[in-house]
């Protein structure tokens, strides 16, 4: 292992909201950052990862190695590698836990959910269809028709008193549904833990597919969201574990840890 | 012959002047209405005319989904016939219908012999595709695909936003942009869809005759009513093609077009076996579908086809002989099974990420039973029909499927179909499960958008990576 001491590792992932990267080093992240997508991929993952050098006092020439991963993986060409986000996720989660072997991953625009073993390969995985239900989507629109940030929504949605149910199927209908409850005069909060619950239930539909295992790591930014990972633990009836640090990173620190899984296997 | 490079100049692939000579040697084509078609000719129209007239098929386009478009590298010489047929479709099928040949549109499960023992031309949806969008002159990528989209848009509109998108054929039919003179699917389990489709063509102006033959769901060919019933319905049929133009047929025709595609069927069987059995994957995996494919639809000529099949295995037994490998194929790649309907995988993509498709289930089922070729032709034809697996239920054909991918050596299925296909939709957890608990593979469930957008490549290969990854 001596020959990659002290060598840097860049993962690097684009996804449609963020692009998120980190930068590791002997195994330990020496820096990261998130910045939203612009309309070029291509440059959102290099302008994300310059961030992250930035910080640490880095260039671009310091990095041996970079792992592009998420949808914007295709416009990655700096990259050395492309790996899909269901294998970085999963290298990420067991890295920060290693007795992880399930992950929830919701996104700006998906949700994946995944079964690893304990090495954090993956053994069973499913990926939400093409629709916004049980995404950060969802949560976005809720927080429109509220009027409120995405940081209340969570912290609000556990003060409810008497959850209302909302459908679960499809974001467009949800939507219509909030506003004739609110106009029914339903409490905010009430309302709010339902919409936790029905996006929990979308999940739990997923898992009933691929099986749920202790422990079950929450990643991805709808993770930060407290009403969400209540909800989650809840409905699953799985004791959630969501990372101290930023769980929007998982997936790039899966493709830093892989990068560096690379440079050794290519550099003997 | 191992793999040859196409040439490349102004964004377009073409076949390479070192290809001609091996080419010309393979002879021509003989065609179901006596003509013959040389090497010479094919060639030309191949490098010269259809470039020049179908751009689409030869411009590189990373994106794109269909699997007929032309690849980097030429691994066998029947493609370019194979090919030579599809692109020639839209100009002979004019040619036989101002003979007076009717064009019958046939979907779902069927086998096609009684359409053409009555001297018409059976087409699919995606003939009936291929007929529109060849009908056009120098069409790019992009036109096609939003020609494709715009169509499929007018057929939904009309019927139903979750109608199958195989109700883009069908509008092309009703607007007359393919000259269909009669709709006459079989009405499949397979293809449920299929009769509020085919009731769509009911309130069209254009009065195009239909004639439904009606199937039993799960009926068995060891029970007499339903081979009676479907005999039955196969006679309608061809008396209906009759009434359309085409011509009664006797005994011998049958027999003779019975023997021809039963031939077509052992020569599609002998290449997937061979292929399977290669040490090394000899192709990449559009030839494979594209064996099964002319198999089943004809590509509107059945004698061609029936060449090319046997030229086919020729090549391929060739290639296996002397371990040659598809060139951009991993030396391991992870072997998938693809079941499901009316999607076909971006193949060259799938082995670009480690993979590669080494069987379908989609047609095959039909090119396992042979139809008997003494006695009652339209009793054999129903008897035939209901040994298919996917007319079998879902059960039997899950494990059906199970049997397949295991000879073909799969280590996970990819299940996909379009969204809109009730039957895919609601049959695929129970096949998967069958298949994990009999075989042990993993599999894939995707329910893809419309057809030919370039977009949906990227749903799609995300989740079929990630699956290779899993896999290897």
């Amino acid at each position: 292992m001596s020959n990659i001491e002290g060598l840097f590792f860049a993962g690097v992932d684009i996804g449609s909201v963020t692009a998120k990267t980190v930068i590791l080093k002997d195994r330990v992240v020496v820096c990261s950052a998130i910045i939203p997508t612009a309309v070029s991929s291509e440059k959102s993952g290099l302008t994300a990862i310059e961030k992250a050098l930035q910080s640490a006092g880095l260039s671009r020439s310091d990095v041996s190695y970079i792992v592009a991963t998420g949808y914007g993986r295709i416009a990655a060409p700096y990259a050395h590698k492309t790996i899909t986000e269901i294998t970085c996720h999963a290298k990420g989660a067991n890295f920060l836990n290693p007795n992880t072997r399930s992950i929830i991953d919701m996104g700006g625009q998906d949700c994946k959910a995944m079964r690893v073993n304990e090495e954090g390969h993956v053994i069973d995985f499913v990926l939400n269809d093409k629709c916004a239900a049980g995404t950060g989507r969802f949560l976005e629109v809720v927080s429109k028709v509220f009027e409120l940030t995405l940081d209340e929504l969570g912290p609000l949605s556990i003060t409810s008193d008497g959850r209302v149910p909302i459908s679960s199927t499809c974001t467009v209908f949800a939507e219509s549904e909030l506003v004739s409850l609110m106009a029914r005069g339903e409490k905010t909060e009430n309302i709010l833990s339902g919409v936790h619950y029905a996006i929990a239930h979308r999940i739990a539909g997923m898992f009933t597919r691929t099986g749920v295992e202790d422990e079950l790591f929450f990643s991805g930014g709808v993770a930060k969201n407290i009403g969400m990972a209540k909800a989650l633990e809840e409905t699953v009836e799985k004791k959630i574990f969501v990372p101290k640090q930023d769980p929007q990173l998982v997936g790039a620190l899966g493709a830093a840890l892989l990068a560096r899984e690379k440079y050794l296997a290519s550099n003997g | 012959m191992s793999s040859i490079k196409m040439s490349f100049k102004d964004g377009m692939l073409n076949y390479p002047e070192e290809l001609k000579e091996a080419f010309l040697e393979s002879g021509g084509l003989k065609l179901m209405d006596g003509t013959y078609v040389s090497a010479e000719e094919i060639w030309d129209f191949m490098t010269k005319e259809a470039p020049r007239r179908f751009p689409f098929l030869y411009t590189v386009v990373p994106h794109a989904v269909f699997f007929y478009r032309i690849y980097h590298y030429v691994e066998f010489l029947w493609p370019i016939k194979y090919r030579y047929l599809l692109l020639s479709l839209h100009d002979r099928i004019v040619k036989a219908r101002a003979k007076g040949t009717p064009l019958v549109f046939a979907q779902g499960g069927q086998t096609l012999e009684p359409y053409y023992v009555a001297k018409a031309i059976a087409i699919r949806p995606f003939l009936v595709q291929l007929f529109a969008n060849c009908s056009v002159d120098g069409l790019s990528f992009k036109d096609l695909s939003l020609r494709e989209l715009r169509n499929i848009e007018e057929g939904k509109r009309e019927l139903s936003p979750d109608v199958c998108n195989i109700i883009g054929a069908h509008n092309l039919i009703k607007r007359g942009a393919t000259p269909v003179d009669l709709v006459a699917p079989y009405a499949l389990v397979r293809c449920s869809d299929m009769c509020y489709v085919v009731e769509s063509h009911r309130s069209s102006a254009r009065n195009t005759p239909i004639f439904l033959v009606d199937f039993p769901t799960n009926a068995r060919p060891d029970q007499e009513w339903p081979v009676e019933y479907v005999a039955k319905s196969i006679r309608g049929l061809v008396k209906k093609v009759v009434e359309v133009g085409g011509k009664a047929p006797s005994d011998e025709d049958w027999k003779a077009t019975i023997r021809l595609f039963n031939r077509g069927r052992q020569a599609a069987r002998n290449f997937v076996w061979t292929w399977w059995g290669a040490r090394r994957i000899p192709t990449y995996g559009d030839d494979l579908l594209g064996i099964t494919r002319m198999a089943n639809d004809m590509t509107a000529d059945p004698v061609a086809v029936v060449q090319i099949l046997e030229e086919a295995n020729k090549e391929l037994k060739e290639r296996v002989d002397k371990n040659i490998k598809g060139i951009e194929i991993a030396e391991k790649p992870v072997r998938l099974f693809a079941c499901g309907t009316c999607f076909y995988p971006p193949t060259e993509r799938i082995e670009k990420a480690g993979g590669a498709i080494v069987g379908y289930d989609d047609w095959w089922g039909r090119i396992l039973v042979d139809v008997e070729e003494e006695g009652d032709p339209y009793v054999n034809l129903a008897k035939a029909s209901l040994r298919f697996s996917y007319e079998q239920s879902t059960e039997e054909r899950a494990h059906w499927t199970a049997g397949q991918a295991k000879k073909c050596g799969a280590r996970g299925m990819i299940n996909q179909y379009n969204w809109g296909c009730s039957l895919q939709a609601a049959s695929a957890r129970m096949v998967n499960e069958i298949v994990k608990k009999e075989i042990g593979i993993p599999s894939l469930d995707l329910e893809m958008e419309s057809l030919g957008r370039p977009e949906l490549l990227e749903q799609y290969i995300n989740r079929v990576e990630s699956f290779i990854e899993m896999l290897s």
